[in-house]
């Protein structure tokens, strides 16, 4: 058997080893800036692209503010009615219509009880009055906070929310029963919409 | 003989040393560059330039939907002229104050009522309506745009059924008119029987001037095809329009009724009537 002898000396071996090394180096340098050259020149396009949408999109927006400007005139007539209207719904929206309110009372009613005095506010009410009897009273004051009074108007069944007696008193002159109750109703049950307007 | 420099001096190194040390040093120095130069401040600038493409597309596509809605407005221009026109006589800009009193005599006169007191007193901002609104400090002139009222107190006589018509004429009057607050009282005469019912009234009428200027960068709102604004025109349109009647009566006090004789006053009407006798209508 032949054995190979290597007659090449140690130290030209690693002197071959460290060119191919320097070698190796100076094309990844090469690559590296080769790569990054191509980073840099793909970056620097899509920021220009962006810089052009930005210049596209200002000149965009020159020419619609100069349209908006031609008709300025027809601006501010639109604002006046924007405006206008805003503040009419507003108030529509929050105003009581209260003959809902007196016609919805004059329902409930029992023939033999008298109405004699309102004080009405926002959201709540005294109401004072005769009846000929006690029962006549309950039945009135059952009849307010009836959620499925039929006699009514359908839309303001659940009108009054809540009902208190706060004096009764029997007249003996008169034969007949003074009362007066504290009444809380829902305001917005009394809006526009269920006023038939 | 001269000696041959070029075969004295080995190249190959020098070679070799541009080759293995100076090209990768150029690369890297180049590599440094463009990071330091192009790619870090371009990384840096894309945030920036795309919240600034995203402001300015929003930008752009209110303008157009301004300019859509502009040049749809405009398309309609006479309907929002009359529009405009309508809502302008129902939602007033001044408070008319003489306008408003008249009115609400009017309203009275066809509810049936006699009116024993009318009176009216200065306008002031509507706290319930304006409540957006920002705080006005002192001595700061009045904002524009502001929802104010007038009111007016009302006595009158007449019956619950002259209250339920004078509350549904009210309101379905051109002038939009509510009423805050109100006191009804029947009043026994002295034999005990029940001739008349004594009523107090607070009636406000709001009013509202608007100063618009033209905003190029903010939308406008108003939406003339929208079910919201048909409805509330279509409604303005049932509503009973109320102009100076003319026949306003003068004054009489409670205790001094009139004779034939007392010279009537000239019929202007006045902010404030004390004892405004009406004539029944029904």
């Amino acid at each position: 058997m032949v054995a190979s002898i290597n007659l090449i000396p140690q130290e030209e071996i690693q002197e071959q080893k460290k060119g191919k090394a320097v070698k190796v180096t100076t094309v990844l340098a090469i690559l590296l800036v080769v790569v990054v050259a191509l980073i840099s020149v793909g970056i620097f396009y899509y920021t220009f692209g962006l810089r052009n949408q930005k210049n596209q999109l200002e000149s965009d927006i020159q020419g619609l503010r100069t349209e908006i400007d031609g008709r300025k005139n027809f601006e501010i007539e639109a604002r006046n009615l924007s405006k206008k209207f805003t503040g009419l719904k507003t108030t529509l929206e929050s105003r009581v219509h209260y003959s809902l309110l007196l016609s919805e009372l004059e329902a409930r009613k029992p023939a033999d009880l008298e109405i004699t005095g309102l004080t009405v506010k926002d959201g709540s009410f005294t109401l004072s009055g005769n009846s000929n009897s006690y029962l006549v009273l309950s039945t009135f004051m059952t009849n307010l906070v009836d959620k499925k009074y039929a006699k009514g108007d359908k839309k303001l069944q659940p009108l009054f929310t809540a009902v208190h007696l706060q004096s009764a008193n029997l007249s003996e002159n008169k034969k007949d029963i003074s009362f007066a109750l504290s009444i809380k109703y829902d305001s917005q049950s009394l809006n526009y919409k269920n006023r038939g307007l | 003989m001269k000696p041959n420099i070029a075969s004295k001096v080995d190249l190959s190194g020098l070679k070799n040393a541009v080759l293995n040390f100076l090209v990768p040093l150029i690369c890297l120095g180049v590599t440094g560059a463009l990071a330091l130069l192009v790619i870090y401040p371009s990384i840096i600038s894309i945030g920036p330039l795309k919240q600034e493409i995203a402001q300015k597309t929003d930008l752009k596509n209110a303008l157009d939907t301004k300019v859509n809605k502009l040049k749809d407005l405009q398309s309609f221009r006479s309907v929002v002229k009359e529009n405009s026109e309508l809502i302008n006589r129902v939602f007033v800009s001044e408070s008319s104050a003489p306008l408003f009193l008249d009115e609400i005599n009017q309203l009275s006169r066809g509810a049936g009522f006699e009116v024993t007191r009318l009176a009216t007193s200065s306008a002031e901002a509507d706290p319930t309506t304006n409540q957006a609104a920002p705080a006005n400090p002192k001595n700061a002139p009045a904002p524009t745009n502001e929802i104010k009222t007038i009111t007016a107190a009302l006595g009158a006589k007449g019956s619950y059924d002259d209250l339920i018509k004078f509350m549904a004429d009210l309101e379905a009057a051109s002038r939009v008119l509510y009423i805050k607050d109100f006191r009804y009282n029947f009043r026994a005469e002295t034999d005990g029987s029940v001739t008349a019912s004594a009523l107090d009234l607070s009636i406000s009428g709001p009013y509202m001037q608007v100063e618009s200027t033209a905003v190029t960068d903010e939308p406008i709102d108003l939406d003339v095809k929208s079910p919201a604004f048909q409805n509330i025109i279509s409604l303005l349109k049932k509503l009973k329009q109320y102009d100076f009647s003319g026949e306003f009566q003068p004054i009489i006090p409670k205790e001094a009724p009139a004779t034939p004789e007392t010279p009537a006053p000239a019929p202007t009407p006045t902010p404030v009537v004390q004892g405004a006798k009406t004539k029944k209508s029904n």
